[in-house]
């Protein structure tokens, strides 16, 4: 199986972010070819590129995250909410601020098969940064290493890992920020932490029928826009 | 003076009795000693965030000891 590893570096928490997804990448070696992207800033185009010739089964990202994009670099979004379906079918894994909260959300609605992420600011302490590090990779090294496939598992073991550091940390304030990082882990699969419908409609049908329906249907609702905007344009004109 | 008040100034204790190297990195910021006092200082939502998680981490000490939260020894 191949995996995508995105790990920029070009600031001061980069150097960080870079060094911590070597962990990942020693994971999945043993897995198959790596495409391994980091060391500098790292281009969209090459993402894509990666992730059109590889079809990488892994893709994983530890740098600077937003809650619509993952950072290649200070103003380079290398993966956008709009790139979701490009995630479809793989197993996504990222130490980054936010992007859980609606890219992750968006990445599973499109098909992929798990979004591990973070919904809130990622924080820590570089006096005890080892604790932060391995609560970071642990879910993958579940999933690849130890063939822990059931998603609800992997999630109360990552959160258990978290607690596990809490209890080694020296300091109170490492501790709180292990707990804030804890509580804002997303494991996105059927399952477990689905990100809910915000719209009362929606919700109401995917409870209902289910999320194929829901999907289906917004299908619909799509084409109808856009043929009611093809017929408006040709009526003006 | 209430106990919200007392553990804002307990925080402000422990960041000003660090040494000058230490750091904290909040998202894409690294913080040093002064730039997370000041955050603290200053910045209503960062201090709100401080507070809840100190009084959540208390919150999980003792649900520790009731044994719904699972007991992780410190290394030694």
């Amino acid at each position: 199986m191949k995996s995508l590893v995105i790990r920029p570096k070009f600031d001061d928490v980069t150097g960080y972010s870079y060094r911590w997804a070597e962990d990942t990448v020693q994971v999945l070696r043993p897995q198959g070819e790596v495409c391994d992207l980091g060391g500098g800033v790292v281009a969209r185009g090459t993402v894509h590129e990666c992730i059109g010739r590889d079809d990488p089964f892994f893709v994983v990202h530890y740098d600077h995250g937003e809650e619509e994009a993952w950072m290649g670099g200070p103003e380079e979004r290398v993966i956008k909410i709009e790139d979701a379906p490009l995630l479809s079918g793989r197993v996504v894994y990222t130490m980054n601020c936010l992007s859980a909260k609606r890219l992750g959300a968006e990445a599973w609605k499109k098909g992929a098969i798990v979004y591990v992420g973070y919904a809130e600011v990622f924080a820590f302490m570089p006096e005890e940064e080892d604790l932060f590090r391995q609560a970071a990779s642990h879910g993958l090294r579940l999933y690849v290493a130890e063939g822990v496939r059931d998603l609800p598992t992997i999630k109360a073991k990552m959160v258990e890992k978290y607690d596990e550091m809490i209890g080694q940390a020296k300091s109170y304030w490492t501790q709180i920020w292990l707990t804030h990082d804890r509580d804002a882990l997303r494991v996105i699969a059927d399952g477990v932490d689905e990100p809910k419908e915000e719209c009362p409609v929606s919700r109401t049908i995917e409870f209902i029928f289910g999320r194929t329906v829901l999907e289906k249907l917004r299908g619909i609702r799509d084409s109808l826009y856009m043929r009611m905007a093809l017929i408006f344009i040709l009526v003006k004109l | 003076m209430s106990e919200v008040k007392q553990l804002e100034r307990e925080v402000l204790r422990f960041l000003e009795t660090r040494n000058n190297s230490w750091t904290f990195i909040f998202g894409a910021d690294k913080l040093s000693k002064d730039d997370t006092i000041k955050r603290f200082k200053n910045d209503k939502k960062f201090r709100g965030l401080v507070l809840t998680l100190a009084v959540k981490r208390a919150i999980d000490s003792f649900k520790v000891e009731t044994d719904e939260v699972p007991r992780h020894p410190p290394k030694v």
